[in-house]
């Protein structure tokens, strides 16, 4: 507990170091992975990367509140990303509607139509 | 006017973009009437622009002026011919030591010019910035001069605008009526649009690359007219013919740009025009060089004006709808020839061209002419007499006769659009083209027996007609350029009477025989096919076969008023156009068009020998058609030798020695080059998408449309990438 407490404390006295926003970005990033490649259920998949993107995201700040004192390109980057995955979304649910509408269901087992 | 001078050309080149795009809204009707209208505005800003040329030309007409331009003359022969005087030097002092001395007449003369030409009144001076010019950039990079598009509006280029624009829209307007019914007819009048448009362009481009840009425009407006009945193989052939031979002299003509380019600096007509006058020209390029590229200029305009040896395409070219003819025989494309010598003059006067010029002219004027007698069909009759009144034009050049030229030229853009439109409303009414097969066209055509008369009579050079002026005045240049001209100038005066003949026997003929077999149609050697166009018997028939359209009517009857309104105006005009440059006006043509020299001009009284002569040539070659063919005399009858029609009719066998020496050469040559595309190029290629194809289909197999593995598999690839970078960028620390 005390450790625990202690971590906090260096935390807000030191600051949080780049490296651990990175490690934070990395651990984000593999579980949308990880949610990309097991769910079934296309909502599921979008929402995994959405989190992907949000690790990326993080990222960019991160790396650009550190390094770059000046300029805020990252955080520029970071406004671009939230308005794409924002059309993303849109458009995804507006497909997953209609291929729940002609389909009958939103998973991925509903779309293997490309086999011949 | 001058400002406006630009919409001339742009107007009918906007009614051919319209007419493409809009041709379905606008419907046939819309379509032929916009063209129409878009045309009469330009000759309408044509009209402008001339008057405002002619008044801020110089007025030769003045009495001082002439008197000034005398002595002018006096001094530069008095120069002229000082190496053979005993000089005199002038005692003590001469302004420049550089200076020659000069003979005391010379001198005396030239003080004499000097003080008229300060005495001289303002109104007989050019008008400053005259001749007009206006430029607009073009291909300027980075502020570059680039190459700005100009207009250059001299007295040649006022004439020739005003002459095209008039009469393309004669034919515009006559050709409403005359190919109501066709098909296609919002394009023939999109394609005639523009191909007005070219050569109004051409006419007023200040560069001689922009010459050669709406020359080639021209000649693809020539062949897509030409080719307007595409359906049928003669116009096929006839379409590849005038383009590939035009093509030969086009080649010419940038070979020549690129040489003069090349030399001179520019395609500057107003400095080149300038650098002529001051000698520049030929101390910059040299006798050698300026011969060179004149003779090529001169190679491009006798494609394009179809002179001899280039001359096989234009009698096929009747192939076309008949006001596409009178387009290209009068307002366009053969007029761009004599426009392009003409504008090149200095150049060829350089070069020691002009000879040659006269003598290919002169040349094609006889042997065109001698060709015409033989021909059954009222259009070929038209083209051959075309090649003659060119080969005309082209022999005045060729003898100083610059002015004479101009004057033929602008004489016989109405007569001949004249001529060609009333053939049109013949045939219209008759239904045929052939001569013999019209029946008693007087009886029924009123108005347009009385039209064609005028230009038959204009044609010929009977006293008092357009053409008998023009005429006269080539004769008379011809006749006073001395030496061997004289061979020149009697050819020339067969030429008048051969013209003469023929032209009567086609009046006489079309208009009061009746109805006959064509006596050549089955004579041996038009059963071979159609050789002029290189077609066989079989292809020949095959075409008749599918050709019903052609049907000879036994009631002929007058055309309707939107084709009789044009010729009565190019009547007028073909009878009131000669007296612009006739003694009565004082020439006044002659003085307007005013090139180097001062124009030697007759008076009435001294031009009368000509005059008489003239007139006694047209009666003897109408004289002598009337005794073969006129009254009631058998006019099928043969009179020449076979032997002599075959050869006429055959046009000298030239077109048969192209296309066996030439055009069934590259034929045969193809063969074995098509073989090798086929059989090697072609399969090369095809292997290629063959085993595309086969790779793909092979590769399709992985498509498997489960996205999970997808998704496993682009995991696992990026990762491989990433790690190789990461593997990489170790390696490079």
């Amino acid at each position: 507990m005390e450790s625990i407490l202690s971590t906090i404390r260096s935390f807000a006295n030191n600051g949080i170091s780049l490296q651990q926003f990175l490690i934070l970005g990395g651990l984000l990033f593999l579980i949308g992975i990880y949610g990309v490649l097991t769910r079934r259920n296309l909502i599921a998949i979008l929402m995994s990367v959405e989190i992907m993107l949000n690790a990326a995201m993080l990222n960019f700040v991160a790396i650009s509140a550190y390094t770059d004192t000046v300029n805020i390109n990252g955080h520029l980057f970071a406004l671009f990303i939230v308005a794409i995955a924002a059309a993303e979304v849109a458009v995804g649910l507006a497909i997953f509607i209609n291929v729940f509408r002609s389909k009958g269901g939103v998973l991925t087992d509903d779309l293997m139509e490309m086999k011949q | 006017m001058v400002d406006l001078a630009i919409l001339i050309p742009v107007l009918p080149a906007l009614g051919w973009l319209i007419i493409s795009v809009f041709s379905k809204a606008l419907g046939s009707k819309g379509s032929a009437w916009l063209a129409t209208t878009l045309m009469a505005i330009s000759a309408a800003i044509a009209i402008g622009l001339f008057v405002e040329i002619s008044s801020a030309a110089p007025n030769w007409k003045a009495e001082p002026l002439e008197k000034l331009y005398k002595l002018e003359h006096k001094a530069k022969t008095a120069e002229a011919e000082k190496p053979t005087e005993t000089v005199t030097p002038v005692e003590g002092e001469t302004l420049e030591p550089a200076v020659e001395p000069i003979s005391a007449l010379t001198e005396e003369a030239e003080k004499k010019a000097e003080l008229l030409r300060e005495a001289l009144p303002s109104s007989n001076r050019a008008l400053s910035g005259f001749p007009f010019v206006r430029e607009w950039s073009w291909l300027s990079i980075k502020g570059e001069a680039g190459l700005p598009f100009g207009l250059y509006l001299d007295q040649t280029a006022g004439i020739l605008v005003l002459m095209v624009s008039i009469v393309a829209f004669l034919i515009h307007l006559f050709s409403i009526g005359y190919m109501a019914g066709e098909e296609r007819y919002p394009t023939f009048f999109a394609y005639i649009n523009l191909f007005a448009a070219a050569m109004l362009a051409m006419v007023m481009a200040k560069n001689l690359f922009h010459v050669l840009l709406f020359w080639e425009i021209m000649g693809l407006m020539s062949y897509l007219l030409i080719g307007f009945f595409y359906k049928k193989k003669t116009a096929q052939q006839a379409m590849k013919k005038a383009f590939m031979t035009v093509r030969v002299g086009d080649l010419a003509f940038m070979a020549g740009l690129f040489w003069l380019y090349a030399s001179f600096k520019t395609l500057d007509i107003p400095t080149i025009l300038e650098a002529g006058a001051s000698g520049e020209l030929l101390r910059v390029l040299g006798v050698t060089a300026a011969g060179g590229i004149g003779l090529l200029l001169f190679i491009a305009a006798m494609g394009k004006s179809a002179q001899f040896p280039l001359h096989v395409w234009l009698a096929d070219a009747m192939e076309g709808p008949t006001p596409v003819s009178a387009m290209i025989h009068a307002a366009t494309m053969v007029a761009a020839g004599v426009y392009l010598v003409a504008r090149a003059y200095p150049i060829l006067e350089v070069g020691h061209v002009l000879p040659f010029v006269a003598l290919i002219g002169g040349f094609t004027a006889i042997f065109a002419a001698s060709m015409a007698p033989a021909q059954a069909d009222a259009k070929k009759i038209m083209a051959f007499s075309t090649l003659s009144q060119l080969g005309y034009m082209f022999l005045s050049l060729g003898a100083f006769g610059y002015t004479a030229a101009l004057f033929h030229l602008l004489t016989h853009a109405f007569f001949k659009a004249l001529l060609f439109l009333g053939s049109g409303s013949m045939i219209h009414g008759s239904g045929t083209q052939d001569i013999f097969e019209m029946d008693r066209l007087a009886k029924y055509q009123k108005w347009t027996l009385g039209t064609v008369w005028v230009g038959a009579l204009s044609l010929m050079g009977a006293p008092l007609f357009a053409g008998f002026w023009s005429k006269d005045e080539i004769l008379h240049a011809v006749q006073s350029a001395g030496g061997l001209y004289w061979i020149l100038w009697l050819m020339a005066v067969i030429t008048a009477i051969l013209t003469a003949f023929y032209t009567t026997r086609m009046m006489i003929i079309a208009f009061y025989k009746p109805k006959t077999a064509s006596p050549w149609a089955a004579a041996p050697w038009n059963n071979e096919g159609e050789p002029t166009l290189n077609m066989s018997k079989a292809e020949l028939e095959d075409q008749k076969a599918h050709d019903h359209g052609h049907h000879v009517s036994d009631h002929p009857h007058e055309s309707g008023p939107e084709m009789i309104i044009p010729l009565v105006l190019l009547a007028t005009m073909a009878m009131v156009m000669g007296f612009v440059g006739s003694p009565f006006a004082n020439s006044w043509f002659q003085r307007f068009v005013y090139h180097g020299e001062f124009p030697e001009l007759l008076p009435l009284g001294s031009a009368i020998p000509g005059f008489i002569l003239s007139a006694l040539l047209v009666a003897a070659g109408a004289g002598a058609s009337y005794m073969l063919y006129g009254g009631a005399r058998d006019h099928t009858k043969q009179i020449a030798p076979i032997w002599l029609t075959r050869l006429l009719q055959r046009r000298y066998f030239i077109d048969d020695f192209y296309y066996k020496g030439f055009v069934n050469i590259a034929e045969d040559i193809q063969v074995p080059l098509a073989w090798f595309d086929k059989n090697v190029v072609d399969r090369i290629v095809d292997g290629f998408g063959i085993v595309t194809g086969a790779i793909g289909d092979t590769l399709r197999r992985a498509q498997s449309g489960a996205v999970g593995l997808y998704a496993w598999l682009m995991v696992v690839g990026g990762a491989v990438i990433a790690l190789a970078f990461a593997f990489a960028q170790g390696g490079n620390k």
